[in-house]
């Protein structure tokens, strides 16, 4: 390794995130490498603040609590990501939802205990207006959490930054679940992410300026149903894939499409071009390429 | 004011502190990112780190609206603009309050820069809110000091105890005797930090990176610790008189850095007492935080959380009995909630334990409702300045290796 290379890891957005700097454009001092991880570091903090549902103050809680009650304005940010949420929603028929809120409070993945299913959701009834940059709820059950996203969002914009501070080696992930490639590795060689590290017979990607994201229903479980949320049918998923792998440009899209396939693996012919996927049903990994271990060089087409 | 319906803001700065004196750590819900037809334009200088912290917590706050901010920096600029909806930018300062879209203004830009943007933003009888500390050198903050006196506007600085509702439920139990006879002072700040702001363009370094500088910079002592020394100068209503420190490069001693990353120093007052300080960018145990010790109990801050230690002798008071706590191994900790006994006969103890907003929002929060209400701010230039001059002398101090006077004459 390099002198230059710069390690940090820390807990944000209910998880654990690691960077790893490895090369620049240009000959930096090991602090200034420190010091662009640090800035990953605050930018994911900065957004997990506006994002999270869990703290009253943060931007979301505030929309959830105001947005049926009067428009309420958003800045330019929010808005375009509020705006490419709903268009996820449509693109995957209703298997990506932001409004699924308030059904993750009524099944109890966010209080802990199961609540009264009172809760409303659904794409059609969030309004954004573009001329007044402002969202409103045409329900009051409806609540938004933009959980299923916000990883692959704030890693996207981690690009951003390495890329505008020269970074032109680097691998951050956000639980293992949420991966960000940045060039390739510093002998020219594809960084290799593990679908599942704690599965080892799954597949090594292998990722060049490329984004990963991967959904399971194996994490949390409340009365023995999985944590994926199908959205489309206003309860958890009753059969999902055990897993879902989409790899491909922006980390955002990876993360949508992810979760929409894990409920509904068919989506995968509906992929946007330049992704492709992984899915396991059983003991089996099907790819949407031929080969099973999936690199650029390997993947025949996109689909 | 100007372009205020006073009455309304009035009203809801009543209603923002009479909710708070009910159930503090619950109220002022912010009413949003949404905007009023009647809101104070605020324009911010600086949108750095600090500066887009500030436009996000401003954006949270009912009737305020970001219209303009400046920054030399197109990037940062550029991000302040996003962060934002509807905000204009403008290349300088005097272009920015030329503009007649603020009525009131934050100064976040480097410390050293402090002094021009308040100067000139209170000329143009802006109402200013200077982030901390509040200058580099005691001239700068004599100056910005006595234009905010003969200024008609509310102009307040970012020492953010003052206005954080746990640093001041803690300060009425210090004021009545909870703490009894105070023995001693300790605060640290511990963060592992470069303090080094990376940049693409090599010969914009030294302008991002100021901290570094020790031309201009005042070190970890004036940088990070005037805000926790003005925590006790707050409760005590007292300030050292003199400043013992010393610093050194323990941690990033191969960049060719020259302002320390590890400082300690003892705070002297003039009936003996201490305040020992330290803090460092190499290691982040314990973070941030400020005890005071008495012979009945001992306090300790930690900007969103506050406990109180009692003493096995100590009296008990009956509040005690229900309170929260927390155990420190083998210290126990009564856990300090604004709002408590409202919110234990609500069943809802728990939910008070630290605040749902960070200090920064507290503190604009009320700068913003003292001019809606024509009041003083928590924090007055006058006690910012005193507190900073406390920074710049313990920043000396550190940096010169000797004992160094606190002189607050003036200020």
């Amino acid at each position: 390794m390099p002198d230059q290379t710069a390690m940090r890891s820390f807990g944000a957005m209910g998880t654990r995130f690691e960077c790893v700097l490895a090369a620049f454009d240009r000959p930096v001092h090991r602090t200034e490498a420190a010091a662009m991880a640090e800035e990953a570091e605050f930018l994911v903090r900065d957004w997990h603040g506006r994002l999270t549902v869990f703290e009253p103050a943060s931007a979301v809680s505030v929309i959830n609590d105001l947005a049926f009650r009067r428009p309420v304005s958003l800045d330019p940010e929010l808005f375009d990501l509020l705006a490419r949420c709903l268009d996820y929603t449509r693109a995957t028929g209703g298997r990506f939802d932001i409004t699924v809120g308030a059904l993750m409070h009524a099944h109890g993945f966010r209080s802990g205990k199961p609540g009264v299913p009172d809760a409303a959701w659904g794409a059609d009834l969030v309004r954004l207006e573009r001329a007044g940059s402002t969202v409103r709820f045409l329900d009051p059950g409806l609540r938004i959490d933009l959980g299923a996203i916000a990883k692959g969002f704030v890693l996207d914009l981690i690009r951003e930054d390495f890329n505008a501070m020269g970074v032109a080696s680097a691998l951050v992930h956000g639980g293992t679940s949420s991966v960000l490639a940045i060039g390739s590795r510093p002998d020219g060689s594809a960084w290799r992410v593990r679908a599942m590290p704690d599965d080892p017979d799954a597949p090594v990607l292998h990722l060049t300026n490329e984004a990963l994201s991967v959904s399971a229903p194996s994490g949390r479980v409340v009365a023995s149903q999985p944590h994926i949320m199908d959205p489309a049918a206003g309860c958890p998923a009753v059969d999902p894939a055990d897993a879902a792998c989409v790899a491909g440009p922006s980390a955002e899209v990876c993360e949508a499409w992810s979760t929409a396939l894990v409920i509904d693996p068919s989506l995968t012919a509906d992929l946007p071009d330049g992704y492709r996927s992984l899915i396991r049903k059983g003991s089996a990994w099907r790819s949407s390429v031929a080969a099973s271990v999936c690199s650029p060089g390997s993947c025949p087409s996109p689909r | 004011m100007t372009d205020i319906d006073r009455r309304q803001f009035l009203a809801h700065a009543a209603g923002t502190a009479a909710a708070f004196a009910i159930v503090p750590n619950l109220a002022a819900r912010p009413a949003g990112v949404f905007n009023a037809s009647n809101t104070l334009r605020v324009g911010v200088i600086g949108v750095g780190r600090q500066g887009r912290a500030v436009l996000g917590e401003l954006g949270s706050l009912s009737g305020v609206a970001v219209t303009a901010m400046c920054d030399t920096d197109e990037r940062r600029l550029s991000a302040g603009l996003r962060r934002v909806a509807g905000a204009q930018s403008y290349p300088t300062i005097d272009a920015m309050l030329a503009s007649n879209a603020v009525d009131a203004v934050v100064v976040a830009t480097p410390t050293h820069m402090h002094k021009d943007a308040a100067l000139a933003a209170m000329a143009a009888g802006k109402h200013v809110y200077c982030e901390c500390p509040l200058a580099h050198t005691r001239a700068d903050c004599a100056a910005i000091s006595q234009a905010a006196r003969g200024a008609n506007v509310v102009a307040a600085a970012g020492f953010q105890g003052r206005a954080n509702p746990v640093y001041q439920l803690a300060r009425t139990f210090y004021r009545s005797d909870s703490v009894r006879d105070m023995v001693t002072m300790r605060a640290q700040n511990n963060n592992k930090t470069s303090w080094v702001v990376p940049v693409a363009d090599r010969a914009t370094h030294k302008i991002h990176n100021w901290r570094l500088d020790p031309d201009v910079s005042l070190g970890l002592a004036g940088e990070l610790g005037a805000q926790q020394f003005d925590v006790f100068h707050w409760y005590t209503e007292r300030y050292p008189v003199r400043v013992i420190g010393r610093g050194s490069l323990r941690a990033h001693r191969e960049d060719g850095r020259e302002v320390h990353d590890t400082i300690n120093c003892m705070l002297e007052y003039d009936d003996g007492a201490i305040l020992q300080y330290s803090a460092t960018i190499g290691n982040s145990y314990e973070g941030a935080h400020e005890v005071f010790y008495g012979t009945n109990a001992a306090i300790k801050l930690a900007w969103s959380h506050g406990w109180m230690f009692k003493e096995s002798d100590a009296p008990t008071q009956g509040w005690e009995v229900y309170a929260n706590r927390q155990q420190f191994h083998n210290d126990e900790g009564i856990t300090l909630i604004a709002g408590a006994t409202q919110l234990a006969e609500q069943g809802n103890l728990q939910d008070g334990v630290g605040l749902p907003y960070t200090s920064l929002h507290y503190a604009l929060e009320d700068w913003i409702n003292a001019i809606g209400s024509g009041g003083t701010p928590a924090c007055t230039i006058g006690e910012a300045a005193r507190a900073t001059a406390v920074g710049i002398a313990a920043n000396q101090a550190v940096r010169e290796a000797r004992p160094v006077d606190v002189d607050l004459t003036g200020l």
